[in-house]
């Protein structure tokens, strides 16, 4: 289980500082978490925020397409008091893949997914979650080494007791710091 | 695609509003069963104990009486009627005629805290109890690994150990409504199950553990009892001069918004400490203590402690609600 993951990390990371096109990347995504629970509750949902910063320190990007390792970290707040339970905030640490493919100048599609830990925020127990992600990527802003976009992202996250689904807006800006590789 | 931005946008909006376009379920009653002992008139011998015997305690009166005090204080903020039953041993007599009479629905019942009379008072709070009544029960007194030491009937009275999770948890199950157990006492927090779909850091888990809990396929449910212990697997203290409390309610007692006054003795105040986004929950109480307990949580090697104790309450996507303010 751990040796194809670290594999392919690997050649993710050696890929574009081998052939130029190195990128950076960091995102952050405000959105509104919605827990669905997969046991008896009193809503069919509760509702939480969610602050996601990503980090991707290394990424490939080329003519159509780009692929990233990324570093997620998320703040989930926990969902507004309702009836006699509600459902607790967490703080997780992931670790992914992305891959974006553009459509037009402006416009890409991107889907992401992998594991994080996640541990509940007011008290000391923790659990395991995967994740699965896609949306759209506007490119508002672009210069030679660095790119603004916003991005739209759903996102599911796979807990043990709950699927939920997350839905913001956020900022992603990409920057090439070595001018087109280190080779 | 601005439509598709829209509709987004929008859907976003819809889902969002779950809780805030339902009207909050009605809150019941709240009752209480607080439960102290001070050991005076026990001569158990515990063969588990190093010291073999179950020593006296100073502070687990206190600390059960000023409980009863400070959530029916909270009740009566949260508009809350509460029916309230102290339990208790004091001094060395066995002699029950001099315990008084508490009546739950008709049946009378001894307030001295043996293992008789508390399952008499949980067997009429059975039939008075409604579903969205809320029970608080705590415990203050000795304990050990999964059990709790109650007060004897008589001289040659040695079964005084109420199991937690064999009985106690049993009794309290034909209850409706929603369920509160404190337990302040050593090892306390061995009651606290394993949760289906978290881990439990205080008790170290292996790296498979994470795995296992999530890919195992018992499911999650909301646990029918909510257990808040004063520690996990280790000793449980108390503190104090001339007014002596468990280190683990005391702090609960101050996120409550209790405190010791020289000459005014225990009061309640306005400001409650604990409460969250308009709410006591398990966690909010649980965040307090973890962050006021006159106690260090845990030994480490730069900070080694000889006494430390650690809360726990049980894992899970959900924390408990207990008052809304």
């Amino acid at each position: 289980m751990k040796r194809p993951l670290v594999l392919s990390l690997l050649l993710l990371f050696a890929l574009p500082i081998a052939g130029g096109n190195f990128v950076t990347t960091i995102s952050y995504v405000p959105s509104a978490y919605l827990s669905i629970p997969h046991f008896e509750d009193e809503l069919p949902f509760r509702t939480s925020m969610s602050n996601t910063f990503i980090f991707e320190p290394f990424g490939y990007e080329a003519d159509t397409w780009s692929v990233n390792a990324s570093l997620k970290g998320a703040f989930v707040t926990p969902s507004l008091p309702w009836g006699s339970y509600r459902a607790r905030g967490f703080t997780s640490l992931g670790l992914g893949a992305r891959f974006s493919y553009s459509l037009t100048d402006r416009f890409a599609l991107f889907g992401s997914g992998g594991i994080a830990v996640n541990r509940y925020t007011a008290i000391e127990w923790a659990f395991l979650s995967f994740w699965a992600e896609a949306g759209l990527q506007y490119t508002i802003l672009e210069t030679t080494n660095t790119e603004l976009s916003a991005i739209l992202p759903i996102m599911i996250d796979l807990r043990k007791e709950i699927t939920a689904l997350s839905i913001g807006l956020g900022l992603r800006w990409s920057f090439d710091p070595y001018g087109g590789g280190l080779l | 695609m601005r439509r598709m931005l829209i509709f987004l946008l929008l859907s976003i909006l819809l889902l969002v509003s779950c809780e805030l376009v339902q009207d909050q379920p009605p809150q019941g009653k709240v009752y209480g069963v607080f439960i102290g002992l001070d050991y005076r008139n026990t001569t158990f011998t515990n063969p588990a104990d190093e010291y073999g015997r179950l020593l006296p305690l100073k502070g687990t009166l206190n600390d059960a009486r000023e409980m009863k005090t400070a959530f029916g204080h909270i009740a009566g903020l949260a508009k809350l009627e509460m029916d309230s039953y102290l339990m208790y041993q004091e001094g060395d007599t066995k002699d029950q005629s001099t315990y008084e009479m508490i009546t739950v629905g008709g049946t009378p019942i001894r307030s001295y805290a043996s293992k008789a009379n508390l399952a008499l008072l949980l067997g009429a709070l059975t039939d008075t109890i409604k579903e969205e009544d809320l029970l608080i029960l705590t415990y203050h007194g000795h304990g050990g690994e999964d059990v709790l030491f109650m007060a004897p009937e008589s001289n040659d009275d040695y079964d005084i150990e109420l199991k937690v999770t064999e009985k106690l948890l049993k009794e309290l199950q034909p209850i409706k409504g929603r369920k509160l157990v404190i337990l302040d006492s050593c090892e306390s927090g061995m009651s606290v199950p394993a949760s289906e779909s978290s881990v439990s850091l205080v008790r170290s888990p292996s790296l498979s553990d994470w795995f296992d809990t999530y890919f195992s396929d018992e499911p999650y449910a909301i646990p029918p009892v909510t257990l808040f212990t004063a520690t996990a697997h280790t000793d449980s203290y108390e503190m104090g001069d001339d007014h002596i409390h468990g280190v683990f309610t005391l702090a609960l007692l101050e996120a409550l918004g209790g405190s010791h006054d020289e000459d005014d003795g225990f009061l309640m105040g306005t400001e409650i400490p604990a409460k969250h986004n308009g709410v006591i929950s398990v966690d909010s109480l649980y965040r307090y203590i973890k962050q006021h307990q006159k106690l260090p949580l845990r030994t480490t090697i730069y900070r080694p402690a000889s006494m430390y104790q650690h809360p726990m309450t049980n894992g899970g996507a959900m924390d408990f609600i207990l008052f809304r303010l």
